[in-house]
């Protein structure tokens, strides 16, 4: 998708264990805190209804303790207080995390805390224990694939060209807290350094699949990965390998530089938040794929149907004639097409 | 149906972004199935169509019985579903881990394997954490349960939100045919005109095994979902459907899953791995692409030999006969691995990642004609009748024209071939793949092993596979680089060569 501005909407997933989020309505900043949870250990059952004698359907009536509150070791989850009454109590510290339709508590001790932040400034129009979903204005451009947590930091440029590698020579820890531009290709080598100069996210045309797989390991594919954990966020934009970004799209992205910004790794896209006028969006070129499929390109020219043409490989289908040569027809979309 | 009313019957095979569109209608020689010639419209909705349906994220959760989770293991191979989480009661995860797994797979459907009533409180508890990771989930997943009556009466407690179906034990024939529906209805979801590829190429497998009077196997890679199916003679279909890998849109999770290195041991060429990891990401995410060059024309055809013999693994894994599979008689490639511009490329798929032990014709599917037959068999379910048998007859045995027949060696050996009344010996070394340019019926014999066989050859002759099974590949490039492209180069497989 080429740069639009508009109001869009950002699902953000929550982990398992929500304590804390943001109510339907409120503003926020992409950054805030939008939800916040426990990360939890193994946890006990506990027997209520039967250990109190009540149906399960009756516990509500006697359960002390609310879904989600910490509670200390001895702490009254359900029944009559009184050494010898038949009640259920809390065996250790940790939190109620669910209650059994047969009436039985779930707990589990505390490990650690999770935070989720806004990726876009808006509002927030739902909100659940699995989702906190938020509206606003910004510009945006879809990308292909995302990895890595998301990101919000200020844009910067960090090539001189759209066909440009990002070089880790041009990365220090002056990026910090940046979303950093790259141009055509940005290499393992510059992804981890950016991570480890404190840069809060890369966008460039594509990266190496086999630099994700050193940074994100040998499970990636080229639909994306989602994590929580302290790792780099890279999005890219057309393709893997290298792929030189259109004028129409690197320009308003150079022009962007200094604008806050996010990177939302589930969908894949980046906003900044610039106003309507900062810039002009441009309808970008097609874009072919390399015959050996290592690269994306931008096509210069439209091209002009050259019919059957039989390639090296000896499949026959309709080509286009390009100024890099005759290129198959399948392997040249616009550059908004579904992929 | 009869062949009169056949005469409108227009169906669309669709695969990634193109669609092929066939018509049964009256041509100067009689009805038959034609191409036609203008390209139909991806999004009309008006014509069935075959296609891959909609992807469907299924979670198990399943109770410490190893009979019963292979059941359900075959069930959901045979329906083509996406296993995205398979939860056990006895994996040593934490209910918060059970509960954050399932949140984050986002099932559309979880199947609750019951099992007996000793297993109930643990099948509870992997309930609740469900219930627990996903009662807000939008759209709210749906839950089919088996098991005795009194653990999927408790179950019907921390399920009660997410719809409960209770079906049949899956280790019986009904309930895995309640499991298999079940799965493909999702897929399905509320599109009628839809036939799912799964059942086209199930009835295509029982017309060939039908036509043949013999044991038939379909063996389909499309861009992402890899099928096996084998029919026997007397109409049994048993199937392995994989969703998610294939040599498109499937080709990157193909390399998550089976690793890199399996699908680069089959490029007849050095390749580094960091490149070819590369266009297997960029053919993902591309649909349709063409391989215009030789390495990615020979990265299409490793995916291909990989996606099938991920699928035997699997399939393996599942408890299907996989020997069973490998001694068709009839073995029958569809989808873009029979695309590929060479019949030997396509043979090649097959006697490399399919490694047939019998005496057996080899076929492809040309532009997905074969799929459409199966396609069109499956829309008219009440075509059993003498007039839909025969046009079924008709079309399938008009296609049944094999590459080669295949005769495999475990060993070195002498092999007799009686062809056209005249006795021939050839004498054939052990780890060979030759190609013999006989033509027409041959009768195949090898003195001191068990091959035996009759069949008819086809372009690419008598084929005889003498490396043995299973085929083992060096691991190191400098020893298998040679004798993959050796293989490739004794078939005329090889782009640049000339064909045989």
């Amino acid at each position: 998708m080429t740069w639009r501005h508009g109001t869009w909407t950002v699902e953000h997933d929550l982990p398992f264990g929500v304590l804390d989020r943001a109510d339907v309505g409120s503003a926020v900043v992409a950054g805030d805190v939008i939800a916040s949870g426990s990360l939890l250990g193994t946890a006990t059952i506990v027997r209520g209804a039967r250990r109190v004698g009540v149906a399960a359907e009756g516990l509500g009536a006697v359960q002390r303790v609310a879904l989600g509150a910490a509670v200390t070791r001895g702490t009254l989850l359900a029944g009559p207080p009184g050494r010898f009454s038949r009640s259920a109590k809390a065996p250790f510290d940790g939190r109620l995390i669910h209650v059994t339709a047969e009436g039985d508590f779930v707990l589990a001790p505390e490990l650690g805390q999770w935070l989720a932040r806004a990726t876009l400034d808006g509002r927030v129009v739902r909100s659940d224990s699995s989702v906190v979903m938020v509206e606003g204005s910004a510009w945006c451009l879809g990308g292909l694939a995302a990895y890595g947590p998301d990101a919000v930091g200020e844009l910067a440029l960090a090539v001189d060209a759209p066909i440009d590698e990002l070089r880790p020579a041009r990365i220090d820890v002056r990026l910090r807290g940046k979303i950093l531009i790259g141009g055509a290709r940005m290499a393992a080598e510059a992804i981890t350094r950016a991570h480890a100069c404190g840069a809060a996210g890369v966008v460039a045309g594509a990266a190496p699949a086999g630099g994700l797989r050193v940074v994100y390991g040998d499970d990636v594919t080229a639909d994306g990965l989602v994590s929580r954990d302290d790792r780099p966020t890279v999005l890219c934009l057309v393709g893997f390998g290298t792929a030189a970004l259109p004028d129409e799209i690197f320009r308003p992205l150079a022009s962007f530089a200094g604008s806050r910004a996010s990177v939302h790794t589930a969908s894949a896209r980046l906003f900044v938040f610039a106003p309507e006028e900062a810039a002009t969006a441009g309808e970008p070129p097609a874009i072919a794929l390399a015959d050996d499929h290592a690269a994306v390109r931008p096509l210069g020219t439209p091209g002009e149907l050259a019919g059957v043409v039989r390639f090296p490989s000896e499949v026959e289908s309709e080509a286009l004639a390009t100024d890099a040569g005759l290129v198959p027809l399948a392997n040249v979309l616009p550059f908004d097409a579904k992929r | 149906m009869t062949a009169d009313a056949r005469a409108d019957a227009t169906l669309d095979v669709v695969q990634e972004a193109h669609v092929r569109r066939w018509c049964y209608e009256q041509g100067t020689s009689g009805f038959s199935l034609r191409r036609a010639e203008l390209l139909p419209d991806p999004a009309d909705r008006s014509v069935p169509r075959v296609g891959p349906g909609g992807r469907v994220r299924v979670a198990v959760l399943a109770a410490a019985d190893a009979a019963l989770d292979g059941a359900a293991r075959r069930g959901l191979l045979a329906a083509g579903a996406d296993q995205t989480v398979w939860l056990r009661s006895n994996d040593g995860r934490t209910f918060a881990e059970r509960a954050e797994a399932l949140r984050v797979a986002r099932p559309d459907l979880v199947v609750v394997l019951g099992g007996d009533p000793r297993h109930a409180d643990a099948v509870v508890e992997l309930c609740e954490a469900f219930r627990s990771g996903c009662s807000d989930q939008s759209p709210v997943p749906r839950a089919v349960v088996t098991g005795d009556a009194r653990t999927t009466m408790r179950l019907h407690g921390p399920l009660a939100r997410f719809g409960v179906e209770v079906l049949p034990d899956p280790r019986r024939t009904d309930g895995h045919a309640a499991l298999v529906g079940r799965a493909r209805g999702f897929r399905r979801g509320t599109d009628t005109t839809l036939v799912l590829r799964d059942e086209a190429l199930e009835a295509l497998a029982s017309a060939l095994a039908r036509d043949a009077v013999a044991p038939a196997l379909v063996a389909d890679v499309a861009g992402a979902t890899t099928a096996l199916v084998h029919a026997a003679a007397d109409g049994t279909v048993v199937a392995a459907h994989l969703s998610g890998i294939g040599v498109g849109r499937g080709a990157d999770t193909l390399v998550a899953w089976a690793g890199l290195d399996r699908v680069r041991r089959w490029i007849p060429r050095t390749v580094d791995a960091p490149g070819l990891l590369e266009r297997v990401f960029n053919r993902a995410r591309w649909p349709d692409a063409i391989a215009a060059d030789e390495l990615t024309l020979s990265l299409e055809i490793a995916l291909a030999h990989e996606a099938l013999s991920h699928a035997l693994d699997d399939a393996a894994a599942a408890g299907l006969p996989v020997a069973t599979f490998r001694r068709a008689k009839v073995i029958a490639l569809t989808g873009r691995a029979a695309d590929l511009p060479r019949l030997a490329q396509s043979l090649l798929i097959v006697l490399d990642a399919i490694q047939p032990t019998a005496v057996c014709s080899v076929l492809r599917d040309r532009e997905d004609a074969l799929v459409a037959i199966g396609g069109l068999q499956v829309r008219a379910p009440g075509d059993g009748g003498p007039a839909g048998m025969r046009w079924l007859a008709a079309e399938v045995g008009a296609r049944r024209q094999p590459l080669a027949l295949v005769a495999p060696l475990g060993r070195a050996a002498t092999l007799r071939v009686v062809s056209d009344g005249v006795r021939h010996d050839e004498r054939i070394a052990r780890g060979t793949l030759r190609m013999l340019p006989y033509t027409g019926p041959v009768e195949l014999s090898a003195r001191g092993t068990r091959l035996r066989g009759r069949g008819v050859t086809g372009p690419l002759g008598l084929v005889v596979d003498a490396r043995g099974w299973p085929l083992r590949l060096p691991t190191r490039d400098a020893e298998r680089v040679p004798l993959v492209a050796g293989w490739s180069a004794s078939l005329g497989a090889l782009p640049g060569e000339a064909r045989s």
